[in-house]
């Protein structure tokens, strides 16, 4: 079996008011053994609400329709808390945007580290100690000893994010959810950590499920792109397919819109309107009310995730294979 | 008139730390430490750094926001460094400041109308019904309906916040615009509308930009000079051309290549190790060279100076 | 979304209480301070629904006319506080420093004092009344008005539009009270409620000790004190006012809480 994780059909939802909104609807895909995996979109796309619902940490008042979260095999969606909680940490980590809140601030470092291997493994507190040393070395952090008993606030920005991802790979992870890893932090530390990520899966094997807003961003580090739109996978494909020839107008959109060396002196095309979430029962394409080609059936019915070309999947019913959307 | 709208000379900007022991000599935070350039009347001015650099700073300290420890604020040939009262609030008409979240930069407990008519008010500039139909035509030209007078920040999304407070900063005419990290708190798509209103703006109005931001393609995007900060001080400066596609100072160089690029995927990376120093101890020497790749026995003890290259491009780095 | 049972308890008994004050004004069943020693110490009846008292007034007329006292000791010594205090707090939150230093540990000695101490000490100074009685209390009141309104002004201080504001010219009065007020004032009134009660409270309190508002014109807690000798054979007596009382501070309290949770729920 080459899937790590195959996610079929989530449907999640938010009670607003009266109504319904969806925030994720029909998504569908699988991480490979292995693989870098990009999860694109904006604010609001559903990325994150996606990503939690992986281990079951969605907040209370979000209520999962339907769908399957098979990990290893087994249907996570049906294990109860206890079960949870072993592969919380242990098979399946997080890393989160801003390392200085997800990290107990009055504890020193080197203890938040041990704490997620004693937890999940038996092993005696001396031994893990070590362990926690030799990962501290191997997420590039120097001083070890020294390093183990700060506080989080006598650590700059990239040694916490370093810390939060020891302890992330510390029981040596199936899969990383990394969760805009790098958006709190500058471009120069940004590049380290995004090298780390890059030599930790290619030495441990754990697959990781990157998340950003940047395309940029996500083209350097992933093989292949999802991109999320209101809740909606709307692009998948090979990074290469998604930046060179994306299908969506969306993604089209967003690629124009990002300025970059060639684009200097030009008009920086722009997509206009505003994110909106398809109420329950509502049968539109979501990007309709901001798609310059959409036609009558863009807001009479909701496109279908298909695949136009070998190994290039898109959600748009005016999408042709031959061109750029 | 002058070619050059705005000059800064040798600008210092200390904070003074608290003390934490009684007899201890305070200590400073030196957040600008030197900073001199020249604005042309209507170009865009890139300033380029990390967070910590103290681009901002600069930024807010020309608009008066904070006063200047040391060194001259020289805006259309007259020293305003130390200016104050009724010549300030004059000044403050030709010198305007557009900040990074729009979520903070609007007062949540007024309407988009108020807000807007608000600078006209305080500079009691002509009658209320005058100032409503400027307030009105405004709205227009940035592309909002005339009903959004009425509405409140929160019913806007964030790229149409920017756009009202872009606007609020233009109400009185202004002559230069400090924008600090104005599209750093939106979504990508949206930050290319803000990115093509400045521009219309500029030609629009005559107005000169300083353009701070950490985003290097934005900035090379905007600008027609950039000057990259690090630690306080400007280590390069040039026509944008020029910086961007020949960088020098290996500070400059590492940051361009860290930023992950469309265009170009696996460009080769120069990581740097370290991180930026304490700018209440900032080294000796050049403030580099605890993070340089290039580092010699030289730049830990001097500073080094500015070396022109070309007719538009100086670096501070003693490589050259 | 759910109830809001608080704002909606506290503000029923308020109306409630402000219907019976208004009425006031106008007519009671009989006169307050009319005495008739015939109907002393009357238990409820038809005649007089609470009873009356030892010169047989009829109680119910005069809590009646007490309702206008609390609401008047009420009304003005809360707002003593909240102009005082709101100002001495924005000027303190705002300018920082040690302006701030000043105005804090000036509201923090008052704080220190009890307030019934406090008032004791003035109206001993100044006079008994019900004047000097209000400007105590409202005085006492100044430094929690003066801590809330600081703490906000503190964290607005920071934001942009302030900054934005700055920038544009406005000067610090305007900044203070036309850009920033708006955007604290909902803990403020919060406050103003509760402080209503703890007027009410205190009122009560000085003239239950006879340092209040002087007789005949009633006050519910001067009814209290005449009462107390009487609690066995005239229980209503005691009861009826304390029952005010407490319907006063309880509503005002409710209603501050339902206001804050009101706002806490709409500024998200």
């Amino acid at each position: 079996m080459n899937n790590l994780l195959s996610i079929e059909n989530l449907n999640i939802k938010f009670k607003s008011k009266k109504t319904y909104t969806k925030v994720v609807t029909d998504v569908s895909f699988d991480i490979k053994k292995g693989e870098i995996l990009g999860l694109v979109g904006e604010s609001g796309c559903g990325k994150t609400i996606t990503s939690l619902s992986i281990p079951g940490l969605l907040p209370k008042d979000a209520i999962v329709e339907n769908g399957k979260i098979i990990f290893d095999g087994h249907n996570i969606m049906d294990f109860n808390e206890k079960e949870l909680t072993e592969i919380r940490g242990n098979r399946i980590s997080f890393i989160f945007q801003e390392p200085s809140t997800s990290l107990n601030p009055l504890m020193p470092v080197g203890n938040q580290i041990l704490e997620n291997i004693v937890i999940h493994k038996k092993i005696s507190k001396e031994e893990a100690k070590k362990s926690v040393i030799s990962l501290m070395k191997k997420v590039g952090l120097s001083d070890t000893e020294n390093m183990y008993k700060k506080y989080p606030h006598e650590l700059s920005g990239g040694q916490k994010q370093r810390i939060v991802i020891a302890a992330a790979v510390s029981c040596n992870p199936a899969l990383i959810i990394a969760d805009e890893p790098t958006t709190a932090l500058d471009v120069t530390i940004q590049a380290g950590i995004l090298e780390l990520l890059k030599e930790l899966n290619a030495e441990y094997g754990s697959s990781i499920l990157f998340i950003s807003h940047d395309l940029a961003l996500v083209n350097q580090m992933c093989d292949r792109i999802i991109v999320m739109y209101a809740g909606f996978i709307i692009e998948f494909s090979e990074a290469e397919n998604i930046i060179s020839s994306p299908l969506h107008p969306y993604t089209n959109g967003l690629i124009k819109s990002i300025p970059t060396e060639s684009k200097k002196g030009k008009k920086l095309y722009s997509v206009e309107g505003r994110v909106s979430h398809l109420r329950e029962n509502e049968k539109k394409c979501p990007f309709a009310s901001r798609c310059t080609i959409a036609q009558d059936i863009c807001f009479k019915s909701v496109p279908e995730l298909r695949e136009l070309i070998p190994g290039h999947f898109v959600r748009c019913f005016l999408a042709k294979g031959d061109k750029n959307g | 008139m002058d070619k050059y709208i705005l000059e800064i000379k040798d600008l210092k900007k200390y904070y003074k730390l608290p003390r934490k022991k009684i007899f201890e000599s305070p200590k400073f935070l030196k957040a600008v430490n030197g900073v001199s350039f020249k604005v042309e009347r209507g170009e865009t001015f890139g300033l380029v750094g990390e967070s910590g650099c103290g681009k901002s700073t600069v930024g807010q300290t020309i608009v008066r926001l904070h006063n200047s420890t040391e060194g001259n604020i020289i805006f259309n040939g007259r020293d305003i460094t130390n200016i104050s009262g009724k010549p300030l609030k004059e000044l403050r008409k030709d010198l305007q400041i557009i900040f990074q979240d729009p979520y903070s930069s609007l007062n949540p407990k007024k309407k988009i109308g108020w807000i807007l008519e608000e600078p006209l008010k305080v500079h009691k500039i002509s009658g209320s019904s005058e100032r409503k139909s400027r307030v009105l035509s405004m709205l227009e030209k940035a592309g909002f309906d005339k009903s959004f007078a009425s509405r409140y920040p929160g019913e806007l999304s964030g790229g149409q916040r920017q756009r009202i407070a872009i606007l609020v900063s233009l109400m009185l005419n202004p002559e230069l615009i400090i924008a600090d990290e104005p599209v750093s708190a939106l979504d990508v798509s949206v930050q290319s509308q803000i990115l093509n209103l400045m521009k219309d703006l500029q030609k629009d109005m005559n107005l000169t930009y300083i353009f701070i931001s950490h985003d290097l393609n934005v900035i090379y995007y905007m600008s027609d000079k950039i000057a990259v900060m690090y630690l306080g001080e400007i280590v390069e400066y040039g026509d944008s051309e020029s910086v961007y596609k020949n960088p020098k100072h290996p500070y400059t160089v590492s940051l361009f290549s860290a930023i992950p690029d469309l265009d170009n995927k696996d460009k080769k990376r120069i990581i740097l190790s370290g991180d930026i120093p304490d700018p209440v101890n900032p080294p000796q020497g050049c403030p580099f060279y605890t993070r340089c790749p290039y580092v010699m026995d030289k730049c830990k003890t001097v500073k080094p100076e500015s070396k022109n290259f070309e007719k538009n491009h100086t670096v501070k780095c003693h490589l050259y | 979304m759910k109830k809001n049972f608080n704002l909606i308890f506290g503000l029923s008994v308020i109306i409630f209480l402000f219907v019976f004050m208004f009425i006031s004004l106008f007519h009671t069943p009989y006169s307050p301070t009319e005495m008739n020693i015939r109907e002393r110490m009357q238990p409820p009846s038809a005649e007089h629904i609470f009873g009356t008292d030892q010169f047989g007034r009829d109680i119910l007329s005069r809590v009646m006319e007490g309702s206008q006292t609390a609401f008047f000791v009420g009304f003005v010594a809360v707002s003593i506080g909240l102009i005082f205090g709101t100002f001495l707090g924005a000027v303190s939150g705002y300018f920082g420093g040690i302006t701030d230093e000043i105005i804090m540990r000036i509201m923090d000695a008052m704080l220190a004092f009890p307030v019934i101490l406090f008032a004791l000490m003035f109206v001993s100074v100044f006079g008994v009344g019900i004047k000097n009685t209000i400007i105590a209390i409202g005085i006492m009141s100044v430094p929690s008005f003066a801590r809330i309104t600081r703490s906000g002004y503190i964290q607005h201080k920071q934001f942009d539009y302030v900054k934005s504001a700055k920038a544009m010219g406005a000067g610090p009065l305007r900044i203070m009270f036309l850009h920033i007020l708006p955007n604290v004032i909902s803990p403020i009134i919060v406050a103003a409620s509760m402080g209503f009660s703890t007027a009410v409270l205190s009122e009560a309190g000085l003239s239950y000790l006879g340092l209040g508002v002087l007789p005949p014109s009633p006050s519910w807690g001067r009814m209290l004190n005449e009462s107390q000798i009487y609690i066995s054979k005239a229980p209503w007596f005691a009861i009826i006012p304390g029952i005010f009382i407490t319907l006063t501070v309880l509503g005002f309290n409710f209603f501050g809480d339902g206001l804050r949770e009101y706002a806490d729920n709409t500024e998200k």
